[in-house]
């Protein structure tokens, strides 16, 4: 019975992990994500689809916490084989962490996008912008074409 | 309208600050320059810039050679007087515009791309969405579009995954950066390079190309001057080219002093030097970058 009990607690967890993603994970343009932690504070990355189409991830350049910036303006540089790429601010914020695993691993990226591949977290009064991102229904049709 | 800027035996080093001030600049427009040659060798290294792992360090300092990292991603080269710099600064509108419709992939041309590369599986020419362009499709574009025209005397020009060349040796090195909206894609073409500095200076890197083989520099490798009499001719098919993009786009020769410009422009300065004292990157000062005293 104990096993079952834990069986069922995890894969609980496993679908409230799934619920969260779906509802407050929102996602920009340029494939960027954004996860609401709650409080103002929010984690980023890139998602499957953009690590998909850079390849190989062999450099992550993260913000300096503490930075502030705008929406829009360029934040990291993720450099796949060929090419240095252009991550973007979800929303206007301040950074409050960096993933400092992508330093020795940043094939995390590649392994593990919406997860263990996650590059900062920052701190934004803008529920406004976060809300006027694409849902990842919005974002799967975005991605067909 | 485009840009074009020719330079000859311009140091690359100060080519790469204007191309970064360039890149780094909204609104900087449309640009292609074209550098015959940097006049004194240089060993220049991607973004990523592990110069221990791609570098003889000790090999390069004791023959006068400086080490620079640029803010571009892509491999490691040695680059001298005998390189062919290209640099193609677009919009994404502009190339848009130019080619409204892009393939994807051209089996006669593409040898072979990486596994991750997800526009190569299809067989024929397939139109890509250019609202979502990646640096796979530019690489195809630059094969496909652009420089299948440059080297059109030669049959066997190919893009092989990441690289420009003839069969499976590679004469070009490619290097991107992607912004929002615009792309940088910059190339090294060997006219000729010293054999004694390619073997002695460059380690063979972690990551290779399938292509490659495990072959060594001077077995992978091979030289623009063994298939055309002098670069001019490959400038001359160069400028041909550019004058012969579809939709004729306005082509404005411009000056040095136009371009450096932009480098007063606050940006962010990537680009830097190794220093083989403090074994580490440091920044470039130069009068592109100079001290500013408080």
């Amino acid at each position: 019975m104990l096993k079952t009990l834990r069986f069922g607690t995890r894969a609980f967890n496993q679908n409230l992990n799934t619920i969260t993603r779906t509802y407050c994970t929102r996602y920009t343009k340029d494939h960027e994500w954004v996860n609401s932690l709650g409080s103002q504070n929010y984690r980023m990355g890139i998602t499957d689809f953009a690590q998909r189409q850079l390849g190989d991830i062999v450099f992550v350049e993260t913000p300096s916490v503490g930075k502030t910036a705008s929406q829009d303006d360029p934040v990291s540089v993720v450099e796949s084989v060929k090419a240095a790429s252009d991550v973007f601010m979800p929303m206007d914020g301040s950074f409050t962490s960096v993933n400092q695993d992508l330093e020795g691993s940043p094939e995390l990226i590649n392994e593990d996008p919406m997860g263990e591949g996650w590059i900062a977290e920052f701190k934004s009064s803008k529920t406004d912008q976060f809300n006027s991102l694409m849902t990842k229904s919005q974002y799967d049709e975005y991605t067909k074409h | 309208m485009i840009r074009l800027l020719r330079l000859n035996r311009f140091p690359i080093l100060k080519q790469l600050q204007i191309e970064e001030a360039l890149y780094r600049t909204p609104n900087a427009g449309n640009w292609i320059i074209i550098n015959n040659g940097t006049p004194e060798p240089i060993v220049i290294v991607g973004a990523t810039g592990k110069a221990d792992k791609l570098v003889n360090l000790d090999e390069v300092e004791s023959r006068g050679i400086q080490t620079m990292k640029r803010f571009s991603g892509g491999g490691t080269v040695v680059a001298d007087e005998n390189t062919l710099f290209t640099s193609i600064l677009l919009e994404f509108e502009t190339l848009k515009q130019l080619f409204p419709t892009m393939s994807s992939s051209t089996p006669s041309l593409i040898s072979s791309t990486s596994s991750s590369s997800s526009s190569s599986s299809s067989s024929s020419s397939t139109s890509i969405n250019v609202s979502n362009i990646y640096p796979k499709d530019i690489m195809n574009w630059s094969a496909n579009s652009f420089y299948k025209h440059v080297f059109h005397e030669h049959l066997d020009f190919t893009l092989q995954e990441n690289d420009y060349a003839f069969g499976k040796q590679k004469f070009g090195g490619n290097a991107q950066s992607f912004s929002k909206h615009k792309f940088l894609h910059h190339t090294s073409f060997l006219y000729d390079f010293k054999d004694d500095h390619m073997m002695a200076c460059l380690k063979q890197p972690d990551k290779i190309p399938e292509y490659r083989q495990n072959r060594d520099h001077l077995s992978f490798l091979c030289k623009l001057k063994d298939r055309y009499q002098s670069k001019d001719h490959i400038i001359n098919n160069l400028l041909q080219t550019i004058n012969n993009l579809p939709t004729s786009p306005s082509i404005k020769e411009v000056t040095l002093k136009e371009a450096e410009q932009f480098l007063l422009n606050p940006h962010p300065k990537s680009n830097q030097l190794f220093d083989y004292n403090l074994k580490n990157w440091k920044d470039i000062i130069n009068e592109y970058n100079p001290i500013i005293k408080n």
